[in-house]
């Protein structure tokens, strides 16, 4: 990967990378540290790696690092425990994408990076497998269950929009 | 406790029960025992079994196992005849239908979030810098001194070489005799011709080269001075170098000695006649010209050092081919190959 290759893909994917890690931590400041981390580690690893999978490159290296990241600070935990309050006292708020979004929350984080992969970049069972370690058989069981999980809190009598 | 784990055969157990049955104080122990065993517990289910059973009719959608396909079919993860199977059938079963609307409703949208300042991003190779070690740029430094020192060496030797074959020549004309001395002084390098030593008539010319030969800033100056006061020196001088073409007979007149006195003759003549044009000191600018000569001098022995070579090697080549490249026949051979001039 070239100098140019390098910083093409910074124009095309960071904002995708960008929104894929913020959306997982909900931490600004933490997913723009994750960012830079992953193409920092593109840049010094620039000579091996293929342009053409530039993009799963720095998905995958990001990912592995969000997912250190949350180890290191719990900060998720946290944040389930605080959407939990919030969810019960915003009952009213019968809209559709933040109905969803509070639905995201309940998930695990593996399956929620795993709809957000295959929601936002629109990756294949196999590629979204090769990102985050999994094979295409526990990619397909994990976004069933997070289908099936999302579906019946979208059905729940207080979500009902 | 084989008895609890049910690991004896039946007359073995109905042993233990008479045994016990002997012995009351045993019963209440046995219960125990007995209690300690786990029993299963039938309320827990694998509510999934769906995902795992397999039939032929899987290769299709069936209300057992449409959920599945609807969740492939929502992540685009079905081929296009798939695709149709699964929307007939769900345009076929209200429920079904249903379920693929939810389903839908599950995919998140793309959101416009953007990473913002992505020139800290932006990289840009710098250039690679060799660093050499100290011994490499001393080896380096000391090759170019070499180098430099030979060079002007070799372009001193050559200046001072040319102008030791004028002093040389001025000499040969004056005194064709000692011709043979100063062949052998002109070896020397430096262009020195001080230790020519002729005769002592033939003194004052030699020693007024030196002065030419050796500095040549002052050249014009001296030879000024001994214009003024003795003129025939600088005659001497200047005639060598105003007229070409006796620097080629002077060449001539070392190897050829029956020639010096017809030589010596025109040196002569032409000494009166350049006496007579510097007596009349009209045509003294004009012997200020012996730098041009200099150059004409060293560019004509270069000239015919490289005619030499281009002759040699035309002759090596027409005796190696047999191949007369200006033959008789009207044509010249170029390369090897031969165009008619007609």
């Amino acid at each position: 990967m070239t100098e140019k290759e390098y910083n093409l893909c910074v124009t095309e994917y960071a904002d995708n990378v960008y929104r894929f890690i913020v959306k997982n931590l909900r931490h600004e400041e933490d997913a723009r540290d994750v960012v830079q981390s992953a193409f920092e580690k593109m840049w010094r690893n620039r000579d091996g790696i293929d342009p053409e999978k530039g993009k799963s490159y720095l998905f995958t290296v990001a990912y592995h690092q969000m997912i250190d990241h949350l180890r290191k600070t719990k900060r998720i935990q946290l944040k389930d425990e605080f959407n939990d309050e919030t969810r019960v006292v915003s009952h009213d708020v019968h809209n559709a994408k933040k109905i969803l979004e509070q639905a995201l929350d309940r998930l695990s984080e593996t399956q929620k990076s795993l709809v957000m992969l295959k929601d936002y970049e629109g990756y294949s069972y196999d590629e979204i497998g090769k990102i985050t370690g999994l094979n295409e058989s526990q990619v397909k069981v994990y976004l069933h269950r997070a289908r099936v999980q999302l579906k019946n809190f979208l059905v729940k009598p207080e979500n009902v929009i | 406790m084989l008895y609890i784990d049910n690991e004896l055969t039946v007359d073995q157990m109905k042993q233990v029960e008479l045994f016990v049955a002997d012995n009351p104080d045993l019963e209440e122990e046995l219960l125990m025992l007995e209690q300690s065993r786990l029993i299963p517990d039938e309320s827990i289910v694998f509510d999934s079994k769906h995902l795992l059973r397999k039939e032929e009719s899987d290769s299709f959608i069936n209300m057992s196992n449409y959920e599945e396909w609807l969740v492939l079919y929502v992540d685009n993860e079905v081929t296009g005849e798939q695709q149709i199977a699964i929307e007939k059938f769900a345009v076929s079963h209200p429920q079904v239908q249903k379920q693929l609307v939810l389903f839908r409703q599950t995919k998140l949208q793309p959101e416009k979030i953007f990473f913002a300042d992505k020139e800290v991003l932006y990289k840009r190779e710098g250039a690679r810098i060799l660093r050499m070690q100290w011994w490499r740029i001393s080896v380096a430094a000391m090759l170019l001194l070499a180098a430099g020192m030979g060079l002007f060496s070799i372009l001193n030797k050559k200046h001072s070489t040319g102008k030791g074959a004028i002093a040389k020549e001025v000499i040969k004309k004056e005194h064709p005799a000692s011709a043979a001395n100063i062949k052998t002084s002109n070896k020397d390098t430096s262009g020195n011709v001080g230790f020519v030593q002729p005769a002592p008539p033939q003194n004052l010319a030699t020693t007024t080269n030196d002065k030419i030969v050796k500095k040549d800033n002052r050249q014009r100056k001296i030879i000024g001075d001994e214009k003024s006061n003795e003129p025939q020196l600088a005659v001497n001088s200047t005639t060598a170098r105003v007229v070409p073409s006796e620097h080629v007979a002077l060449q001539s007149v070392q190897t050829k000695p029956p020639q010096l006195a017809n030589l010596n003759e025109n040196a002569l003549n032409e000494k009166i006649n350049t006496r007579k044009i510097l007596d009349t000191s009209v045509t003294y600018p004009t012997v200020e010209t012996p730098h041009v000569m200099y150059a004409s001098n060293t560019d004509n022995d270069e000239n015919k050092r490289f005619r030499g070579f281009f002759r040699k090697a035309s002759r090596i080549i027409e005796r190696s081919t047999n191949i007369n490249p200006t033959a008789n026949d009207d044509r010249v051979l170029i390369g090897g190959m031969a165009i008619n001039l007609k």
